[in-house]
């Protein structure tokens, strides 16, 4: 249910404030190194698999980003570096006749660095990126954790609406998705995104 | 929105039921933006069953002499829709498995007597390997005097089958429709009886995960399936926990490929044999197993010859030698013939054999026959993109050693090794495709290897 109310805010807000602040619009920059922040909340959608009894779970966490990009009026090559936490629970498991029934939590999260190509269109902004994501895993398990990472490949896509813009600073909502390949897991993010130019052309 | 989720049956395929994933529609999301994967990644194909318990549910078990005394090479007159080729019957405990060629077309079947001992009949179900494709399947032993000799399972009856007049009637249907498709195979000759001089081995425990068998990969449950998948030794792989338990598992990496587990990921040896148990399942749900689990299973479930333990690291050496002679001495305390062998498939692994001292278990090199012999091994297991080798296969087997080639799955790779290589053992993933091109070739046994 908070994904959807995420959503259903984050289309609301921006349904609402994009004409009335459209006509206070200044022109940007052709040419620009853009930074750009977001903070939202993010949900994994694949990859949850356990034959546990879970005693309790929470799916997704705040998730925070940041990325770089050269401006242009056509496409827009990025960086982006985003930490996502996916999953955390507490289950109980059977080990077996010898040592029975036991409790075992853990979290899983995803560190994603990834570059691509991003493209503007009024005030919509879509980026596809390809690149690396760090999947840790926090395990505890009969009192001792560990606490594994792999490096797999994946995607991100972003859909950003522009709420507010001035000269050099817009403030948008953004949602995400991000898929890893070797892990099967994806996830969706919806957020809000201040970027700025730090140096224009 | 944990329950997991089962897709409705696709035609011509099994039941596929995708693991526990989120909402639908927030997976479709994500899909669509991320212009990549599949919700679910690669599914699962599930064994269709007879609805009611088909036959079998009334029928007297058959005993496994009887089972054992229909295997042998059939014919069909005309091309059959799914079984193609002779087909070889082949025992297993409490199994006849059917193999054809050249698409690797498989059945397994249980068999019970009805009326009395009038009727025979075999209930399973058929599989394209390379298309995970199943479905049903059930026969009737033909005609009713043999039917009825193999019911009353004696001795006497037994040999008096007349095994030239024995046919089997097919039906089989897809997915789980009730079989219609009828067909009737008919006697050909017996098996060819290699008696240790030749051997089938099933790669990664019986079949592989991409060949959607219905079990998992390196797991109990294929070791117990891997006699009627045709094997008779399997070849399984090694690896070590964190806390030192040898385990089965393929890859050096967790990965969904084999298993799940919303936590089951990362390098295997950064995982306790706790965290493993809580964390993960193989691909089809069963625990992974400890390598004594594997091996006890396969000396107390099945009648195999033996295990080939693919030691993937330096450190899984020494607990996979321990468990050789373990088990060795095991088996033949219990009058099984049952040979645990220690596979090594790189230079390490060799060093770290030979660094225990003389070899006092059945052991194998991948490598080269200088290597075989330097760690005084009796097997030699070359990959087969090598080529035959046949020099060199021939000297070691003047030596008194055994040649395995591994992992042959396609018939006419298959056929060009047997004729031409003249080896030992084969390693496949599709052991039963090894059984019905052995028997349909003319290829020469060699000697039988003394581990």
């Amino acid at each position: 249910m908070t994904g959807r109310w995420v959503v259903a805010l984050s289309a609301g807000a921006f349904a609402a404030l994009a004409p009335t602040i459209a006509s206070a619009e200044e022109p940007r920059a052709r040419y620009a190194l853009e930074v750009d922040a977001f903070g939202g909340y993010d949900l994994m959608v694949q990859g949850r698999s356990t034959q546990a009894r879970e005693i309790w779970s929470k799916n997704g966490g705040g998730a925070v980003a940041a990325s770089l990009s050269f401006r242009t009026p056509w496409v827009s090559p990025f960086v982006d570096v985003g930490y996502y936490p996916l999953y955390a629970s507490q289950s109980r498991v059977d080990l077996g006749p010898s040592i029975g029934s036991v409790r075992s939590t853990g979290s899983l999260a995803a560190i994603g660095v990834l570059g691509g190509l991003g493209a503007e269109w009024w005030r919509l902004r879509l980026r596809l990126g390809i690149g690396l994501y760090d999947v840790d895993v926090r395990a505890t398990v009969l009192g001792r954790t560990i606490a594994p990472r792999e490096l797999d490949g994946g995607y991100l896509v972003a859909l950003r609406g522009v709420v507010v813009r001035s000269r050099r600073v817009e403030v948008g909502l953004e949602a995400r998705g991000g898929f890893v390949v070797e892990a099967d897991t994806s996830f969706v993010s919806f957020g809000v995104t201040i970027a700025g130019d730090a140096v224009t052309f | 929105m944990n329950g997991s989720r089962t897709q409705p049956a696709l035609r011509g395929h099994g039941r596929r039921a995708g693991p526990r994933s989120g909402p639908r529609w927030l997976c479709l999301i994500a899909a669509a933006l991320s212009l990549a994967g599949s919700c679910g990644g690669r599914r699962k194909v599930i064994d269709p069953v007879f609805p009611d318990g088909g036959l079998l549910r009334d029928a007297e078990p058959l005993g496994q002499p009887a089972i054992a005394r229909l295997a042998g090479l059939y014919s069909f007159p005309r091309v059959a829709p799914r079984l193609r080729g002779p087909v070889v019957a082949h025992d297993a405990p409490g199994t006849l498995s059917l193999f054809g060629a050249p698409d690797s077309a498989m059945a397994i079947l249980r068999a019970g007597c009805l009326d009395g001992g009038a009727r025979l009949v075999m209930e399973g179900v058929w599989r394209l390997p390379r298309e995970a494709t199943v479905g049903l399947i059930r026969l009737f032993v033909g005609p009713e005097a043999t039917a009825r000799a193999l019911c009353a399972g004696d001795a006497a009856s037994l040999e008096g089958v007349d095994l030239a007049s024995t046919t089997l009637e097919f039906a089989t249907g897809e997915d789980a429709d009730v079989p219609t498709d009828a067909l009737v195979a008919t006697w050909q000759r017996a098996r060819k009886d290699p008696e240790g001089r030749f051997l089938f081995g099933a790669h990664r425990g019986a079949c592989r995960t991409i060949d959607d068998c219905g079990v998992s990969e390196n797991s109990v449950a294929s070791i117990r399936r891997a006699e009627a998948f045709g094997a008779s030794f399997v070849e399984i792989d090694v690896r070590r926990t964190l806390d030192g338990v040898p385990i089965l598992y393929h890859d050096d990496t967790f990965t969904p490929r084999l298993s799940s587990g919303t936590y089951c990921h990362g390098p295997v040896a950064e995982f306790g044999f706790a965290h493993v148990r809580a964390l993960c399942t193989l691909k089809y749900g069963e625990p992974v197993p400890t390598l004594d689990e594997a091996l006890a299973a396969a000396i107390d479930d099945t009648t195999l010859r033996g295990a080939w333990l693919d030691v993937k690291t330096v450190d899984s050496i020494e607990p996979a030698v321990a468990a050789s002679k373990r088990f060795g001495a095991a088996a033949a305390a219990k009058g099984r013939r049952f040979v645990v062998v220690v596979g090594m498939g790189t230079q390490e692994l060799v060093d770290a054999f030979v660094a225990l001292g003389p070899p006092d278990v059945p052991c194998l090199v991948e490598l080269e026959p200088a290597d075989v012999r330097a760690a005084g091994c009796a097997w030699w297991g070359p990959r087969w993109t090598r080529g035959p080798m046949t020099a060199d296969v021939g000297a070691l087997q003047a030596e008194g050693r055994g040649v395995v080639y591994w992992s042959l799955d396609e018939s006419e790779y298959i056929d060009a090794f047997l004729t031409l290589g003249h080896p030992n053992a084969l390693l496949s993933d599709r052991p039963g495709l090894v059984r019905q091109r052995f028997e349909v070739l003319d290829v020469p046994l060699p000697a039988e290897v003394t581990p």
